[in-house]
């Protein structure tokens, strides 16, 4: 269960994604980064969804880039990090830290 | 059929089924993904993979306050209306047919045949319940407003030409039956 202003695990992933990919965040390499990066096969319409709602909350910005061939002429929506999303993501991951925190259980060393 | 051919109508589909607002940009990534993979030509892919895309945004419509207000008003106006959409969701999103099928077979008909029924039996009731015009009229058109907000498969224009246009015919039956009833003389 999450907070009114909280994110979920894949909300996570993607504003990451987002944040690795910098100039070059749009459906499709965000949805690669991921299944490169933890091999973790997202749907198309869960990223679409995600991505959305992210920018709806706030957390996100969006642009349509320039057309190219290799897409039948049609612009990319390209995503960027805003200022409120690198904050709710830091506040995330800190309370997943922080709840971590002494579980020897939960030693991700390698 | 060629393979241009089959390319062409798989991204016909999918530019039929796709929320309009990322339309472009959803087209592009399914091509640029089509061609990267050399499936461009591959029907059930483009299916499998609209499919994908629509079932998510329509899961996710269902989160949202005006999509909850919509269905309330639906199951309050014409339940068997708002079991249909329902059962069509839970069918589409439960996975019971093959994953190309549900939304281009089960919710696209389905929604549409629930916000006919809805706005059709709305307009019966603001014919009938002439003491309550005002409320009816409003019942109307947050109905109209609200179906905007649920069937991603289409535009907003068309869905709320649809259930006005229903509205409407129930409201003319209404009328037609009120003028069949029996005056009182004097």
């Amino acid at each position: 269960m999450k907070s009114a202003d909280g994110l979920g695990e894949l909300e996570q992933l993607l504003l990451i994604a987002v944040i690795r990919l910098r100039q070059d965040a749009y459906a499709v390499s965000v949805r690669d980064e991921v299944e490169k990066r933890i091999g973790r096969s997202l749907s198309r319409g869960t990223v679409y969804v995600t991505l959305e709602r992210l920018e709806r909350k706030g957390y996100l910005s969006s642009e349509l880039g320039s057309p190219t061939p290799a897409r039948g002429g049609k612009a990319k929506r390209m995503f960027a990090i805003r200022p409120t999303g690198v904050k709710a993501l830091q506040k995330s991951l800190q309370d997943v830290s922080e709840m971590c925190a002494g579980l020897s259980s939960l030693n991700f060393a390698r | 059929m060629t393979d241009t051919t089959t390319f062409g109508f798989g991204h016909k589909i999918a530019s039929w089924t796709l929320p309009e607002s990322q339309r472009e940009s959803i087209l592009g990534d399914l091509e640029e993904d089509a061609r990267r993979r050399g499936d461009s030509s591959n029907m059930r892919w483009w299916l499998a993979e609209t499919s994908s895309i629509v079932c998510a945004y329509y899961l996710d419509s269902f989160r949202r306050p005006e999509s909850i207000t919509a269905i309330v008003a639906c199951l309050l106006v014409c339940p068997p209306a708002a079991l249909l959409l329902i059962g069509s969701a839970h069918i589409a999103l439960s996975g019971p047919l093959p994953e190309y099928i549900p939304t281009i077979a089960v919710l696209t008909p389905a929604i549409h045949a629930s916000w006919l029924a809805t706005g059709a039996m709305a307009g019966f009731i603001v014919s009938r319940l002439r003491t309550r015009l005002l409320l009816a009229a409003i019942v109307v058109t947050t109905l109209i407003v609200a179906s905007a907000r649920l069937p991603i498969v289409e535009t907003t224009t068309v869905m709320m030409l649809t259930t006005g246009t229903a509205a409407m015919v129930g409201i003319w039956l209404g009328s037609v039956l009120d003028t069949k009833r029996p005056q009182p003389s004097g």
